[in-house]
C-alpha cells in the first residue's frame, strides 16, 4: 500500500515537472520564433574569374533588411570552394544615406564587427572582388583607413593568377542575444534538474538507479557495441567523403558527426528494445513513452519551425539547426521497434 | 534447447512467467528466453531460480 502511495506521488512530481518544463519552454519558443526575423542574412555562391589583373564581376550588391532597431554585430564569412583565390574580397555594408557601417577585406574571411546600435531599414552590402593593387587601396582608403589601430595587409600583385574561383559569401546582422542566451541557460538547468527528477519519477520503486537483470546487461552491451560500431562506420565514411569533396555530401561537417551519433543512438536504441533490454525492471513504462513522445514532438515542432525560416539548409547543405528533427526520430524508432516487436516477436511469446 | 524442466516446475507451483520472474527479481521475457533455450542464465540466477522453486540446480539446469 506504501508504495502505490509513493509511486502515486512520484507520478505527480513527473507530471509537474513536465508541465514546468513546457511552461517555461513555450514562451521562450514563442520568443525565439517571432525573434527569428530579427537575424537577417545574405548568403550566396559567386564565381569569380580573374584575366590580367582584373576580376569579373567587379562587385555585388545586396540588400539586408533590419526590421527591428537594436543592438546588432554583423557576422561575416567567405571561404573558397576548391582552391585558395587569386583576388581579394571586400565586403562593405552601407546604411541608407551611402554611409559606411561596417568594412572587411581580406582572401578568406570569418569576422564579426563591434556591436552597434542599427536602426530599423535595408542596408546595402557591396562585395568587392579585387584583382589589382589600385583596386585594393581605394578600398582600403574608402572604407578602412578611418579607424585606428586597424592593421591593413599588403596586396601582393605578383601572385596574382588568372583563373576562375568559386567563394561562398555570407554577411549577417546578428541581434545581440544575451537575454536569449541567458533564458536558454536557465531553461537548461531546468532542464537538468527535471531530468534527475523525471528520473526518479519514472521509478516504481523508492530507487532512482535504474536496475536492469543480467539477460538485460548483456543485451545493452551487444546494442552499444553495435551503436559504437555503427557510429565508427559512418563516421568513417563520413570522413572520406568530405575527404574526396564528393558534391553531394549534404551536411556540414560538425552537423554530420552529430548525425552519425544519433544513427548510433538510434541502432542501439532498436537493438536494445527488440530485445527487452531497454526499459529497465523498475521503470514506469507508460510514464517514459510519454516522455519519449512529449520529446519527440517538441522536437519536430522546432524542426518545423527551423524549417519555415529556412534556417535547416546552408547553400545546400545541412546545419545544425536540421538537428532536432533528427532528434524526434529517435521517439519514432523507438516507437516504431516497440510496434513491430509486438506485431511480431511478442505475439510468438509464450507468457503462461 | 528448451528448459522443459523448469518451464514444469513453475508450472506444478502454480506459477506464471511474470509470478517467478518477480521473485527472482528478473524481467518476464529472462525466465521466457531461459525456458526457450535462448538464453544461459549465470549460475546466480540458476541458484535464485532453485530457490524459488524449492529445487536442486542438478533437477533444474542439469544435463538429461
Amino acid at each position: 500500500m506504501k508504495k502505490t502511495i509513493s509511486r502515486k506521488k512520484l507520478m505527480m512530481v513527473g507530471v509537474m515537472c513536465l508541465l514546468i518544463v513546457v511552461a517555461i519552454i513555450a514562451p521562450v519558443t514563442l520568443i525565439y520564433v517571432m525573434d527569428g526575423n530579427q537575424d537577417t542574412m545574405v548568403s550566396f555562391t559567386k564565381e569569380v574569374t580573374v584575366k590580367d589583373k582584373k576580376a569579373e564581376p567587379q562587385g555585388s550588391t545586396m540588400e539586408l533588411s533590419v526590421l527591428k532597431e537594436g543592438t546588432y554585430t554583423f557576422h561575416v564569412e567567405w571561404q573558397m570552394q576548391e582552391r585558395w583565390p587569386s583576388f581579394v574580397s571586400g565586403c562593405v555594408v552601407k546604411d541608407e544615406q551611402g554611409r559606411s557601417v561596417f568594412a572587411v577585406t581580406g582572401d578568406c574571411v570569418i569576422a564579426d564587427s563591434v556591436e552597434m546600435k542599427l536602426e530599423p531599414q535595408t542596408y546595402t552590402v557591396e562585395i568587392h572582388y579585387m584583382a589589382n593593387k589600385q583596386d585594393y587601396l581605394r578600398f582600403v582608403e574608402d572604407y578602412l583607413t578611418e579607424k585606428e589601430g586597424v592593421k591593413i595587409a599588403d596586396f601582393d600583385e605578383e601572385s596574382v593568377q588568372d583563373g576562375t574561383w568559386r567563394m561562398n559569401y555570407v554577411i549577417e546582422a546578428q541581434p545581440k542575444k544575451n537575454i536569449l542566451a541567458g533564458i536558454v541557460i536557465i531553461v537548461t538547468l531546468v532542464g537538468i534538474i527535471c531530468a534527475f527528477v523525471l528520473i526518479a519519477a519514472t521509478k516504481t520503486d523508492e530507487s532512482v538507479k535504474c536496475r536492469f537483470d543480467e539477460r538485460q546487461e548483456l543485451v545493452k552491451g551487444r546494442g552499444f557495441k553495435y551503436g559504437f560500431f555503427t557510429l565508427l562506420i559512418s563516421n568513417i565514411i563520413t570522413g572520406f567523403i568530405e575527404l574526396a569533396e564528393f558534391p553531394t555530401y549534404a551536411a556540414q561537417p560538425g552537423v554530420a558527426v552529430i548525425i552519425n551519433c544519433l544513427f548510433g543512438i538510434g541502432v542501439y536504441v532498436a537493438y536494445c528494445v527488440w530485445n527487452e533490454g531497454y526499459f529497465a525492471l523498475n521503470e514506469n513504462k507508460g510514464m517514459l513513452m510519454i516522455i519519449f513522445a512529449f520529446l519527440g514532438i517538441f522536437n519536430f515542432i522546432l524542426g518545423a519551425v527551423n524549417c519555415i525560416h529556412g534556417e535547416m539548409l546552408q547553400d545546400g547543405k545541412l546545419t545544425y539547426k536540421s538537428l532536432n528533427p533528427f532528434c524526434g526520430l529517435l521517439s519514432v524508432v523507438l516507437f516504431v521497434t516497440m510496434l513491430l516487436k509486438k506485431i511480431f516477436k511478442d505475439g510468438k511469446d509464450e507468457q503462461i | 534447447m528448451k528448459n522443459l524442466k523448469l518451464k514444469s516446475a513453475r508450472a506444478a507451483l502454480d506459477l506464471s512467467q511474470q509470478d517467478l520472474a518477480d521473485k527472482v527479481g528478473v524481467s518476464r521475457q529472462t525466465i521466457s528466453a531461459i525456458e526457450k533455450g535462448d538464453y544461459n542464465p549465470t549460475i546466480n540466477l540458476c541458484r535464485a531460480i532453485c530457490r524459488v522453486l524449492g529445487r536442486t540446480l542438478d533437477e533444474l539446469f542439469g544435463e538429461e
